[in-house]
């Protein structure tokens, strides 16, 4: 009789431990949840709201938290957003900056100059793009609402470094300064902007809760890309992590979401024809392209790189991708296609001419050395060329191994140029200036051989000159430069893709999904 | 004492066991000839057929034949799983026999043994494979490390009443030297549970390889391991039914052939083990 | 148990920091310039000589303190601590159903022995055995999810009540538990046909007491020590297991949180998860070794 008590015992003990266990896991009840509350799923996590100094992805929660002096409208031009204007003086080496004087953070406090100041103190040693304002002096207060940001050398092109999206310079309290220091933003009490949303619960890797900041004051003028108004409509914006990708559409589906970033190309059309889903394409946010290794090796040999690329044929590399609804080949270094976008560059040399590429082969050095061809499944969208990119490889007569290793790995190994010949590479399509370098240089840093001396002398004019114009005119010479050398081979660019449940309006078309300005119906 | 369920039946298990892994074996061995394209062969148009007679289970999301690419799938399954059960088998006897053997060895080398099997397998494999890489030499590295101590464990767990018989204890006495007795005497008795032993590993280790090709950490693609082409299939489950079935099927009926084998033995060669592993 | 654990710490260390891989660059966007990284990994500390960077953690270590994420910014054990309970719930799930699967086939075959019940219980279990369980774990999204649309391919959302919570362990609790049924049944049947031979079990029939009581009170309860070691050894194989099933079904457990991690190079996570799963299954056996005790009075533990 008492074994068979123990048993009992033994067996209600378990018991208890499961249910325990399961209202544990379970977590607490929800928390209130208004009716304008916009579910939105990401494919990333947001990892830390430190926006200065991250660039990782999604970018876009951390924007409705803090905000910056300027950001860039969907013609890649600046517009004020906590500033007012900026005005160069006559020796081009000042930049004075008026700032709205009705601007709030979170805490109720107005932003003032020395916010901005002690904003960039911290920027310049914790930026992730602080070398960005390397030619920044000094930043001095003049007086509440007036800065001037000190130049030792012209820097014409400063507010654009100051629009660009995530890890550029973000304003910050000057008390929340003072108290982390160069530390990680990571207390709930420092989470302090000026956007339109504050930050109400973290659960990393699965939640973030925003609440609207009722007291905030929108910039002016029509909402583009990331300038413009920014309403904000919806009171909570429920932020869920779900990195896979088949889950994410799914939960669209089902309606367990409202908006998710990144359709997957393969699903778009499924989630199109969905009665109660639709999708909203934006400009081509990322383009796909080839590094090819100009240190060493047989690339080294402009003939073979020259094959390399008559060889090919961009459509059907893109293809692997998915619709051809939603790429297109041509890499604009910015889209604006009426401007100063490089347009031909498909026609002048995808020329996808196998036999023309031969004959490249045969005037090259090439003796058949083995090509080691880097490649991470980490890197999902500009992976799936990789596998007919190989192919065409081969079938030009190249000897050719495929190096797949994950995403970690693969940033580790492409900084080291004796350990491949050719490898992909993606990347958001808006390059700042200084991204433009990284296509004439190694990962660590090091020039190729061979960029001919113009290279600087545009890149000069792109940093310092004020001009927006010339600026541009700069950049489609870079541009050629660049097309030219073949160092990289670009292929063209993808378009990102939102899906929306049908009562969710105003969805955003530039880039990205915004989440300011999106309304339920 | 011998229990009854011995049945008549066994033998005839052990031949379907063996027909079906026979069956594999020549599937991997004879791949080129069997596979009706390349399976790295790519067709970007062609992208997501279904089955039909040209592709008998239809093509992946870069128009490669999936018939094709699973059954040169065979040959990394039956290389990883050979391996590994060739590596971790010899380890594991030699490890198993020595601490069996010594006490005083006993003391290190099991305890070495506990920590990597305090380790959840699958995940001490992902953090073996961060390390040396992915590559399909170093998943049976990999998975050599993982399956070893079980084997160590069950030969030792054998040496451990094999070396208290009379015969040994007259061996030690007539001055043979140790690893005379260890070899000469001490192995031929374990070796029932070591045969069954192998063949479960070689089972498991079909299956773990696929698992961590499936979720990035194995053979890396394009090589058409079994684990990469259902890895394949995941995001496509929508679209393409066939790109998650038919692997999955392949699988399942190469370690079922093995395991009615392993189960046969079992009960043909050591009825006491019957259940465990 | 302590150089068990000291030997665990240590490998998961350098097994780890031996891989190549960087996790710096999981913070800056894909094409960002080296002085961006360089930045990120002087703040993450992997800058660092590797020994100095074990000490530091080892120091921490003795003390309870395990180190901070990289990427959730939050102490490691927390992390750990929230993903536990999910991997739990998962294994005591499966556990649920691989018994409610196993022990009346496992009963059954053993009653009714080399019936044709006998041998399809026998095929059922092994066709489980022998799949990969996240393929059956596809399998069952293909079905309930894509063919009939049931219930959602969905993963877990934290908060969602216990009803969702339930419903969104259904399917991973049944890849999880079916292919690890054939342990306990084939354990069930052979245990249960060697106790059926005992004298007191013929007595008991011979005493005209019915099939079911038997079966139930004599033959069962005595045949339910070698089960237990079988419950045991499944359920630390469930545990392993899971962590393929967590990243079919996305679910946010300790299995995810390890494969997420060694991706990200997350170094003081996978270090803290993999040290405090090991001394886990520790306890876990321990625990058995004391059910031992108590369901068979014959074995004490001093």
């Amino acid at each position: 009789m008492k074994k068979k008590m123990s048993k009992v015992a033994v067996i209600g003990v378990a018991v208890m431990l499961v249910v325990s266990i399961g209202l544990w896991a379970g977590g607490a009840a929800e928390p209130d949840v208004p009716e304008k509350t916009l579910i939105v799923a990401y494919p990333d996590d947001v990892a830390h709201f430190d926006n200065m100094a991250t660039t990782a992805p999604p970018k876009e929660v951390r924007h409705l938290v803090f905000e910056q002096l300027y950001a860039l409208d969907a013609e890649q031009v600046p517009q004020p957003v906590l500033a007012e204007s900026a005005e160069l003086s006559a020796d081009e080496l000042t930049w004075t900056i008026r700032l709205r004087d009705d601007v709030e953070f979170h805490d109720g406090q107005p932003m003032t100059s020395a916010d901005v100041v002690a904003s960039f103190y911290r920027f310049r040693d914790v930026g992730a793009k602080a070398w960005e304002l390397d030619r920044v002096e000094d930043v001095v207060a003049i007086d509440d609402h007036t800065v001037e940001f000190r130049l030792h050398g012209r820097f014409g092109a400063l507010l654009e470094s100051l629009a660009g999206g995530g890890g550029a310079l973000s304003i910050y309290p000057e008390w929340v300064i003072e108290e982390i220091g160069t530390d990680d933003l990571r207390d709930m009490e420092h989470i302090v902007g000026t956007g339109p949303y504050t930050v109400d619960q973290i659960v990393p890797e699965e939640r973030y809760i925003l609440r609207r900041y009722d007291n905030y004051v929108s910039p002016e003028g029509e909402p583009s890309y990331q300038a413009g108004r920014r309403d904000a409509p919806m009171e909570v914006i429920d932020v869920r992590v779900i990195p896979d990708d088949a889950t994410r559409v799914a939960a669209l589906e089902a309606g367990d979401v409202d908006v998710i970033q990144a359709v997957p190309l393969d699903d778009a059309q499924r989630v199109e024809d969905n009665r109660d889903t639709y999708i909203q394409e934006t400009s081509p946010g990322y383009r796909v392209y080839y590094k090819f290794n100009v240190r060493q090796g047989p690339f080294t040999d402009p003939k073979l790189r020259e094959a390399v690329r008559a060889a090919i044929d961009p459509y059907e590399l893109l293809a692997a991708i998915g619709d051809d609804r939603f790429w297109r080949v041509n890499h604009a270094m910015r889209y604006q296609e009426e401007q100063w976008m490089w347009s031909d560059y498909a026609e002048q040399f995808f020329v996808n001419d196998l036999d023309k590429a031969r004959e490249l082969m045969e005037e090259s050095d090439y003796d058949g050395e083995m090509i080691r061809f880097l490649a991470s499944p980490g890197r999902a969208l500009e992976y799936r060329t990789v596998i007919p990119m190989q192919n065409v490889l081969a079938q030009l007569g190249i000897n050719v191994q495929i190096m797949s290793v994950d995403a970690a790995t693969f940033s580790e190994i492409r900084a080291q140029t004796d350990q491949w010949e050719i490898k992909h590479a993606g990347g958001g399509s808006i390059s700042m200036p200084v991204y433009l370098d990284s296509s004439v240089q190694d990962r660590t840093g090091e020039r190729w051989p061979g960029v001919p001396e113009e290279w600087d002398e545009y890149m000069g004019i792109v940093q310092a000159e004020p001009d927006l114009e010339e600026r541009q005119a700069a950049i489609q010479e870079l541009h050629k430069i660049s097309a030219d050398l073949n160092y990289e081979m670009w292929l063209g660019d993808v378009f990102e893709i939102g899906g929306a449940r049908d009562n969710v309006v105003n969805m955003p078309i530039w880039f990205k999904l915004h989440l300011w300005n999106i309304d339920k119906e | 004492m011998r229990l009854q369920l011995k049945s008549d039946a066994v033998p005839g298990r052990i031949v379907a066991g063996a027909a079906l892994t026979l069956a594999m074996v020549t599937m991997a061995i004879a791949a080129p000839l069997i596979a009706t394209h390349d399976p790295y062969a790519v067709a970007v148009r062609e992208r997501f057929q279904p089955p039909s007679v040209e592709n008998y289970l239809g093509t992946d999301e870069y128009g490669r034949d999936v018939f094709s690419r699973v059954v040169f799938g065979a040959r990394i399954s039956m290389y990883v799983g050979l391996g590994v059960m060739l590596i971790s088998t010899i380890a594991g006897t030699i490890i198993g026999l020595f601490s069996g053997y010594y006490r005083k060895l006993d003391n290190v080398l099991m305890r070495v043994m506990d920590a990597l099997m305090s380790f959840p397998s699958i995940l001490l494999a992902i953090a073996i494979l961060a390390a040396i890489g992915p590559r399909t030499g170093n998943v049976i590295v990999a998975l050599s490390i993982v399956y070893t101590p079980r084997t160590a464990r069950v030969v030792r767990g054998s040496v451990l009443s094999v070396r208290e018989e009379v015969y040994i204890e007259s061996a030690q006495a007539v001055g043979l030297g140790d690893l005379r007795i260890i070899f000469r005497y001490i192995l031929p008795n374990v070796m029932a549970p070591l045969i069954v032993q192998a063949t479960f590993i070689l089972a498991l280790t079909i299956i773990a390889e696929a698992g961590l090709s499936y979720i990035g950490a194995g053979t890396p693609p394009p090589a058409p391991s079994w684990g990469n082409i259902l890895a394949d299939g995941r995001p496509h489950m929508y679209r393409a039914w066939w790109m998650t079935v038919f692997p999955g099927l392949f699988i399942m009926i190469s370690v079922l052939g093995l395991n009615v084998i392993g189960d046969g033995l079992r009960d043909v060669l050591d009825p006491r083990l019957r259940g465990s592993r | 148990m302590i150089p068990i654990a000291l030997l665990v710490a240590i490998i998961a260390f350098f097994l780890i920091h031996l891989s190549p891989g960087d996790p710096a660059t999981f913070f800056v966007s894909p094409d960002a310039p080296p002085e961006e990284l360089e930045r990120v990994r002087e703040r993450l500390g992997v800058d660092q000589p590797i020994f100095v960077q074990f000490g530091r953690w080892l120091g921490g270590v003795v003390q309870g303190d395990l180190g901070v994420s990289f990427f959730q910014r939050r102490p490691v054990i927390q992390a750990y601590l929230a993903a536990l309970p999910v991997t739990l719930m998962l294994a005591v799930g499966g556990m649920a159903i691989a018994l409610t699967l196993a022990l009346p086939i496992g009963i059954i075959s053993a009653l009714k022995k080399d019936s044709l019940v006998d041998k399809i219980g026998t095929v059922f279990v092994f066709a489980g055995i022998s799949m990969p369980n996240f393929w059956f774990g596809m399998l069952l999204i293909l079905l309930f999810a894509v063919f009939l649309g049931w219930l959602p391919a969905q993963g877990f959302i934290r908060g969602a009540g216990l009803g969702g919570y339930v419903r969104s362990l259904i399917l991973p609790a049944l890849a999880l538990g079916y292919p690890n049924s054939a342990l306990i049944a084939r354990m069930t049947r052979s245990s249960m046909l060697e106790v059926m031979r005992q004298d007191y079990v013929q007595t008991a029939r011979a005493k005209g007491l019915r099939a079911f009581v038997v079966t139930s009170r004599h033959a069962f309860m005595n045949a339910i020590n070698p089960i237990l070691t079988v419950v045991g050894l499944v359920f630390a194989r469930m545990m392993a297991g899971s962590v393929v099933i967590e990243t079919v079904f996305n679910l946010p457990g300790v299995g995810r949180l390890v494969v997420n991690s060694v991706m990200r190079r997350d170094y003081p996570v996978i270090q803290g998860a993999l040290l405090l799963t090991a001394l886990l299954i520790v306890g876990f056996n321990l625990i058995i070794d004391l059910l031992y005790a108590i369901f068979d009075p014959r074995i004490r533990y001093d």
